[in-house]
């Protein structure tokens, strides 16, 4: 076979494994959305249409709205409180930075059903008075902090201190310089930490379902799970599911469209 | 027209000594340059005077005023950049006017300062352009215009020709000169070009390994090197590795013997018999002697063993009793001496410049 | 350097801190005191003992058996698949290959959706069931079985390990593959030879990241590989023995042992691909 052929071939190959790996990730996704507009009428016999999403409309929007109300106060927080410590961690050279850079990420990795079993151990015993929405807020911002540190990390690499140097020689004081030189350099790189914060905070489901008990608040994937647990694989649990998914898809695409994976890439994307 | 003095600066990082008790004066008006190869400490010196860098030990002061303590941006210096610092999210006209805005200039003067700093740099109709947009010899005169525009008291480049192609960059060093001249602001440069130091430069530093070792005018440094490393970077030089053998102590001169070579030259203050020297003589300054004249004590016999036809030069390896030296023919004569090889000559090795200690 | 110089990053880090350590470090503290009291003896008279502890060994050995046994093999599965879908995304193809990168967001969403997707997927009387009616295949009594399980949890941590596996394989300067070409070597000696060799750190590195992330699974688990598996892995354990059977002791102390276990497993894997993630 000539050498362009086998370059075609390894191509096809290529292409098709990838689509269909791609695919398989995508299968729960589409079975859910299937599931969601499949449903039957009175009489017995199965219909495809959009019944199920109106029909939850009432009693699943408010959860919805608690849900995008969390994520973008976490958002909020962490922004604040990131920022300013991955510019310490980039910026400046102190004793410990190492140490208290791998103590920060160990966040990450301690297992959601631990960090949240703690969390009410902690409401119950020591935080009585935080409990409610702040309460919530307060563990989603502790649980989250370190993707916007990750992300804001990797954005002040990017950015060359010859800018901020340049500033501060032309006369401007250490707050104009970062308010007008250095955010919108790192601008969209905290845009990264921002959509991963958003799309992971409202979508989970672990540490809300412990905390559902203090805190008495049920966010939209809790809602989902519980009626799971209550009622199997109705269509309108699939539309549930279907709708926080298509949220989160939908945010993800448009910032994709505006930013595209530039910023991603050094933090959970290859 | 301020008055630069580093006194004793010194920066250490861990063991290594960046920069050791450099003192360093720059007076009113003058463009004073730090010359010397990558890593010898010259940016450090610089990133010192402008407060980029701590002082570790050691003052800077402008004029009278200790300014150690003062941060960069309380000390009205225009510092500019090896690599182009151009603000990417600005145009021009925002990148020039940021400073002014940081020392709270109204907006009417901003737009006349923009002006003038562009007709400087004569880059008037560039106002609107993205950085992105820019050459590399543009940007670079933009960054000028950016400091100017805030009438600093003090210059400080830091090797902003370095990455500007070489046409380029003999263009835009007199006109750095051309701008200091004008506006009368004092300057401190960094280079490790040799050749554009001496173009542009009142007077020189060459530094090496953390400290000074030679400050002059470029004639000074070219004529007389003090020390093995300031005769080996400015220019070309032999090097012949000996001591003295006699001294003449009155007269200043001596011999110096260097491996089957003596050389008679003038001795500097401080050197006594036997000592270590290396006597340094430049290609251009080795004169062939013709057949017949020949002085007593000043002719060293020699070989050809390589001729090299540069165009304007003539390069002859010759063999001087073992040693080989370079032999730089200038003018006609050159001609004279195109593919000879294994030609026995006579030299005159007069102007020798004798320095304490041996060239590696 | 004065004190104002040591002052300042520590202002900036301070908020960081304090959030993390009221939130996250303090209540771990707890976990690990409530772990050493009898069942919910915390909250009222604390009874101290090491009985948790010794019963993982031996009542608990079995759960742990299970849920290292699933995870590793799913994240075993991860490579498997992983590895030539990386490859191939970050060498063989050009066009689209940032379609295939965003695909990679859509498990981070959620280990529920997942979970509920192949719950569905496989109900008996549900829609593979129905297709394999159709195609006539014996039904493969599928859905609470060990394997759908595996599957799900392969699934879900497909983007850490891809991740990974894309860091190392990126660390490769293509100048050692193309000299090696340029010796003679063809495409699968080169591979063979060069590139997998360079990469074995890297995949071991997306083994060990597989299964940390794997240990934080629970609506997984919860909903699929049947009664054996849900309530024989570990996070399901925690909570049952949480929130329904009230006994915080022992709860606390397998949480604490799948924390230590889970940071210690992501250090290796740190370590072995050399720091993907800092």
């Amino acid at each position: 076979m000539k050498p362009k052929d086998t370059e075609r071939i390894g191509q096809f190959v290529s292409y098709g494994y990838v689509l269909a790996v791609s695919v398989f990730l995508l299968v729960p996704f589409m079975v859910t959305v299937i599931r969601s507009v499949t449903y039957s009428l009175p009489d017995g016999t199965t219909t495809v249409g959009l019944k199920p999403y109106f029909d939850i409309m009432g009693s699943f929007w408010p959860k919805v709205y608690l849900s995008l109300s969390i994520a973008v106060t976490t958002i909020m927080i962490d922004t604040a409180v990131g920022i300013p410590a991955a510019y310490a961690l980039v910026r400046y050279a102190f004793p410990g930075k190492r140490a208290l850079y791998t103590l920060l990420n160990g966040v990450w990795y301690v297992p959601g059903i631990c960090y949240a079993l703690s969390l009410i151990l902690a409401y119950y015993f020591l935080y009585k008075w935080a409990l409610g929405y702040w309460g919530f807020i307060a563990a989603y911002s502790a649980g989250f902090l370190l993707l916007m540190l990750m992300t804001c990390i990797v954005a002040f690499k990017y950015v060359d201190p010859c800018y901020e140097e340049s500033a501060s020689c032309l006369g401007a004081g250490r707050l104009t310089t970062f308010f007008k030189v250095t955010m919108p350099l790192i601008g969209p790189g905290v845009s990264a930490g921002i959509l991963l914060i958003f799309v992971l905070s409202f979508n989970e489901f672990i540490t809300a379902l412990l905390l559902n008990l203090p805190t008495k608040l049920m966010t939209a994937p809790v809602r989902v799970f519980a009626e799971i647990t209550r009622a199997r694989a109705t269509p309108y649990i699939a539309a549930e599911a279907a709708v926080l998914q298509l949220i989160s898809l939908a945010v993800v695409v448009v910032y994709l469209k505006i930013v595209g994976t530039k910023y991603l890439r050094g933090v959970v994307l290859v | 027209m301020t008055r630069i003095l580093a006194k004793d600066v010194s920066k250490i990082y861990g063991n290594t000594k960046a920069v050791y008790r450099v003192s360093l004066e720059a007076r009113d008006s003058e463009f004073v340059t730090i010359l010397g190869p990558s890593g010898c400490g010259k940016s450090t010196t610089l990133r010192m005077i402008a407060g980029l860098i701590r002082v570790d030990e050691g003052r800077v002061f402008f004029d009278d005023e200790d300014v150690t303590d003062v941060p960069p941006n309380k000390r009205n210096i225009g510092f500019v950049f090896q690599r182009v610092a151009l603000f990417p999210h600005m145009n021009v006209r925002k990148n020039i006017a940021f400073g002014l805005k940081a020392r709270h200039v109204p907006e009417r003067e901003i737009r006349k300062k923009i002006k003038q700093a562009l007709a400087i740099v004569r880059m008037e109709d560039y106002e609107n352009r993205a950085p992105s947009q820019l050459s590399g010899g543009q940007a670079q005169r933009i960054e000028i215009a950016r400091v100017l525009a805030t009438d600093p008291d003090v210059l400080l480049f830091d090797e902003p020709l370095s990455n500007i192609d070489a046409k380029l960059r003999d263009e835009l060093k007199f006109e750095i000169r051309k701008i200091q001249r004008e506006t009368g602001k004092t300057m401190v440069y960094v280079t490790h070009d040799q050749g554009e130091a001496f173009a542009i430069s009142d007077r020189i530093y060459v530094m090496s390994q953390g400290i000074v070792d030679q400050v002059g005018t470029p004639t000074e440094l070219y004529m007389d090197p003090s020390t093995p490393f300031v005769a080996g970077f400015i220019g070309q030089n032999n090097f012949l590795v000996g001591h003295i053998e006699s001294l003449n102590s009155s007269s200043g001169t001596g011999t110096v013997h260097s491996d089957g070579i003596e050389i008679r030259a003038h001795v500097p203050d401080g050197l006594k018999c036997g000592d270590k020297v290396t006597a340094c003589i430049r290609p251009e300054d080795i004169e062939i002697l013709p057949e017949g004249k020949r002085e007593p004590g000043e002719a060293t016999k020699a070989r050809i063993v390589e001729s090299i036809f540069l165009g304007n030069t003539t390069r002859l390896h010759v063999d001087a009793g073992g040693t080989i030296l370079k032999v730089d023919l200038r003018g006609p004569e050159r001609f004279s001496y195109l593919k000879v090889k294994d030609k026995e000559i006579i030299m005159s090795l007069k102007k020798c410049t004798v320095i304490r200690g041996h060239q590696t | 350097m004065t004190i104002r110089d040591r002052l300042k990053p520590l202002a900036l880090l301070t908020p960081a801190i304090a959030l993390e350590v009221g939130l996250f470090f303090v209540p771990l503290a707890m976990l690990g005191i409530v772990s050493f009291t009898s069942r919910d003896s915390f909250f009222f008279t604390p009874e101290w003992t090491t009985k948790n502890y010794e019963s993982l060994f031996s009542v608990f050995s079995f759960d742990f058996q299970v849920t290292f046994g699933l995870v590793i093999v799913a994240a075993f599965l991860d490579l498997l698949l992983g590895f030539p879908f990386t490859y191939i995304m970050t060498r063989k193809i050009r066009k689209y290959s940032d379609v295939f990168r965003a695909v990679m967001l859509v498990p981070l969403f959620g280990e529920l959706y997942i979970a509920y997707g192949f719950y569905y997927l496989f109900l008996p009387g549900g829609p593979l069931y129905f297709i394999l009616d159709i195609l006539e295949i014996p039904a493969l009594k599928a859905m609470y079985s060990v394997q759908t399980a595996v599957i799900a949890l392969a699934v879900y941590t497909f983007p850490f390990a891809v991740y990974n596996i894309g860091i190392s394989l990126q660390g490769i300067d293509p100048a050692i593959e193309e000299s090696a070409r340029c010796l003679g070597a063809g495409w699968f000696r080169t591979f063979w030879k060069v590139t997998l060799p360079m990469c074995l750190p890297g995949l071991l590195g997306a083994w060990l990241v597989g299964i940390g992330w794997g240990l934080g699974a629970f609506a997984i688990p919860v909903m699929m590989g049947g009664a054996m598996i849900s309530q024989r892995f570990l996070s399901v354990e925690v909570y049952s023995l949480a929130l329904l059977q009230l006994d915080l002791g022992t709860a606390s102390a397998i949480g604490i042992v799948l924390a230590l276990v889970a940071v210690t497993i992501f250090y290796f894997s740190l370590k072995a691909s050399r720091g993907a993630l800092i």
